[in-house]
């Protein structure tokens, strides 16, 4: 009974210093999200950067550490792996800005148009994450691919002789289905930000004497510029790393950087180059969302949605 | 002729089978402080977005400066409305606020600037150019609001409740600030509202609306001492009304035993008249042998407010009345049976 009280107190104590000490109770908080963090991010995180400056040939490790990877990836083929890279910078580029723009018009649409029914609308554009990724960019090569329903018709009403290839398989194919999968993904940020825009606010812009595009220019893009660029974060960003659709619908013409750091920890023992191509890509990534970070303070960001 | 800044002809607002305004006409005189006033849903705020135009009248035409508006887009409009909500650009700063009418008209930028600082001078804001509109207390956002609307030099300044969600004591200070910008401006505004305290202490004429007519048009001192009709005694003076019959001089009321002595008034009806008596015209107790009526009642309720008392007394079988009796050191019981009387010169009798 003694040895039990004697626990009990020690517990109570414990407790007790817990409710004290703030800093405390957070750190006690935080235990299983921080463990998660440190075992699945931090921990792989730090090993490919440790591979990225090491040497591996088939059989082992060599004890030679430098930047010999990242000098290839910059110089290596020509540059052909430079051009990789900046072919990749420019797809996610033009599948964030297209996408942007279609998801803008569409959240603009049922925010501002729609009365009744808008939250209808919305989970219609749910439906395209019901399916899988890979099973909806084979379900656009059923559609214009090389066999697909577009050269059918195309051939059929006489406009081509045989099917084109030109449809799928390159960049272009690549860019559109990543396009189409992703821009009903990110109305929901713009929408949230464009529903928050108080509408008494147009009407005083247009009793000033805005017309309906300096309205739209003045008032509802600055307004909803948070959640312009929270869709930007959440399409550029994993774009940038993107291998799936580019290995189904990208062909040789296609590829991206994702492609080399996936092929490069498949089969060869090229551990550290795939390793330093993905520090390369983390980088890029860093710093790109900073600098969009400094055209709006997270803070607002956080604020206005 | 005088001139006019705006004007209704038998203007009718539908929304769907609801009439928001119904065949309503008046005309506001340049420079006027004009208020529309009645309790919500009375119409007041949809005659204001007609105005305005945000809203298209169904049927009647407007005039604003002597044109026909009813087919002007609101960017176009000689007036400038100034929101309930105030309305501030939050992601602009108090100058890109008030300079973005200007803006708008393509103004040179000296003469944007020598504007907006003369408006806050006029507003009592100098110096608050860079504020952010989140920086701003209530009242002050309310004069940016107003300086906003302002800007281009409206001809009319069209205002929808602007003091409605600022405390009592901000309240008041506005309404004075309200009438001295509007004074030094010179701009006819068009008040909205459904506190006749407000309209009586700002607006040199006052229409008062019920369920989309307007019932009265007049200067506060006409609405407070001749309403024409019992809702206007009402929600103008506070008047106790009373229902009945009148004849010459005579108002007749069921079950109270004798007459209320009246002046001479007309009415559309005499079956249907009402007898208006302002509560603090009502004596109480003695002293009341020279007056017209004297009637028996009966303290039920009694409210001590400082330098008045307000009754509440039951007259006859069921005539409730609301007396203000100023204090004289004593207050009446509830319960007690009291004497209460007027002259005739304190009842009004109008329709009923």
């Amino acid at each position: 009974m003694g040895n039990r009280r004697v626990k009990m107190s020690i517990f109570k104590k414990i407790v007790s210093l817990i409710r004290k000490r703030e800093g405390l109770t957070i750190a006690f908080q935080l235990t299983p999200s921080m463990f998660w963090i440190l075992a699945f991010l931090v921990i792989p995180l730090a090993f490919i950067t440790v591979y990225s400056f090491g040497v591996m040939r088939a059989g082992g490790w060599i004890p030679e550490w430098g930047f010999q990877n990242y000098v290839r990836l910059f110089t290596g083929l020509d540059g052909m792996y430079f051009k990789l890279l900046l072919r990749s910078v420019g797809i996610a580029a033009l599948v964030t800005v297209c996408s942007v723009a279609i998801a803008y018009s569409l959240a603009y649409f049922i925010s501002f148009r729609v009365e009744k029914y808008k939250y209808t609308w919305l989970i219609l554009l749910m439906g395209p994450f019901f399916i899988s990724w890979v099973i909806l960019v084979l379900g656009w090569r059923l559609v214009i691919g090389y066999s697909g329903l577009l050269n059918y018709a195309l051939v059929q009403v006489g406009l081509l002789s045989e099917p084109t290839r030109a449809t799928w398989g390159n960049w272009g194919a690549v860019v559109l289905v990543l396009v189409m999968g992703w821009a009903p993904w990110i109305v929901f940020p713009i929408f949230v930000s464009l529903e928050k825009i108080d509408k008494s606010l147009l009407e005083a812009a247009a009793d000033l004497g805005a017309n309906p595009i300096k309205r739209f220019l003045r008032i509802t893009l600055p307004l909803s510029s948070p959640g312009l660029l929270v869709a930007t974060f959440f399409i550029l960003l994993p774009i940038f790393g993107e291998f799936v659709t580019p290995a189904l619908a990208g062909g040789s013409g296609g590829m991206m950087y994702g492609n080399l750091i996936e092929s490069s920890f498949m089969g060869w023992p090229r551990w550290p180059f795939g390793s330093a191509a993905s520090v390369t890509l983390m980088i890029l990534a860093l710093i790109i969302a900073t600098a969009l970070l400094r055209v709006v303070r997270l803070e607002t960001l956080m604020e206005s949605l | 002729m005088e001139e006019k800044d705006v004007k209704f002809e038998s203007v009718t607002k539908k929304f769907g089978d609801f009439v928001a305004v119904d065949d309503i006409s008046f005309a506001v005189k340049k420079g006027e402080f004009f208020s529309l006033l009645g309790p919500s849903g009375c119409g007041k705020t949809t005659a204001l977005r007609m105005t305005a135009g945000f809203e298209k009248p169904t049927t009647g035409t407007i005039y604003i400066g002597g044109e026909v508006v009813n087919e002007v887009p609101p960017f176009e409009r000689a007036c400038n409305l100034f929101f309930q909500k105030v309305a501030l650009f939050p992601h602009l700063n108090v100058y890109e606020n008030i300079a973005f009418g200007l803006k708008m008209q393509k103004q040179p930028k000296p003469e944007i600037d020598k504007r907006v600082k003369e408006l806050l001078d006029v507003t009592g804001l100098p110096g608050f150019e860079k504020r952010k509109i989140k920086e701003l207390s209530g009242g002050e956002g309310q004069r940016v609001g107003i300086a906003r609307a302002l800007a281009r030099r409206p001809r009319v300044l069209l205002l929808d409740e602007p003091l409605g969600p600022l405390d009592l004591k901000l309240r008041e200070e506005m309404m004075i600030e309200l009438k001295r910008i509007q004074k030094v401006v010179g701009t006819t505004f068009i008040y909205v509202t459904h506190d006749q305290g407000e309209a009586i202490t700002m607006s040199d004429e006052i229409a008062v609306m019920l369920k989309g007519k307007l019932l009265q048009v007049g200067s506060p001192d006409e609405l407070y001492n001749k309403p024409r009709t019992a809702f206007v005694a009402e929600f103008i003076g506070r008047s106790n009304v009373i229902q009945g019959k009148y004849h010459d001089g005579k108002f007749n009321v069921d079950n109270l035993g004798k007459s209320i002595i009246t002046g001479p008034h007309k009415v559309t009806d005499e079956n249907y008249a009402a007898a208006c008596i302002k509560p603090q015209r009502i004596s109480i107790g003695e002293n009341l042998e020279n007056l017209d009526n004297i009637f028996d009642a009966e303290i039920k309720e009694a409210y001590f407010q400082g330098s008045e008392v307000n009754y509440k007394v039951l007259m006859g079988s069921n005539l409730k009345l609301s007396i203000f009796d100023h204090y004289r050191g004593k207050i009446y019981d509830m319960g007690q049976k009291v004497k209460i009387g007027w002259g005739r010169e304190d009842v009004w009798v109008t329709d009923g």
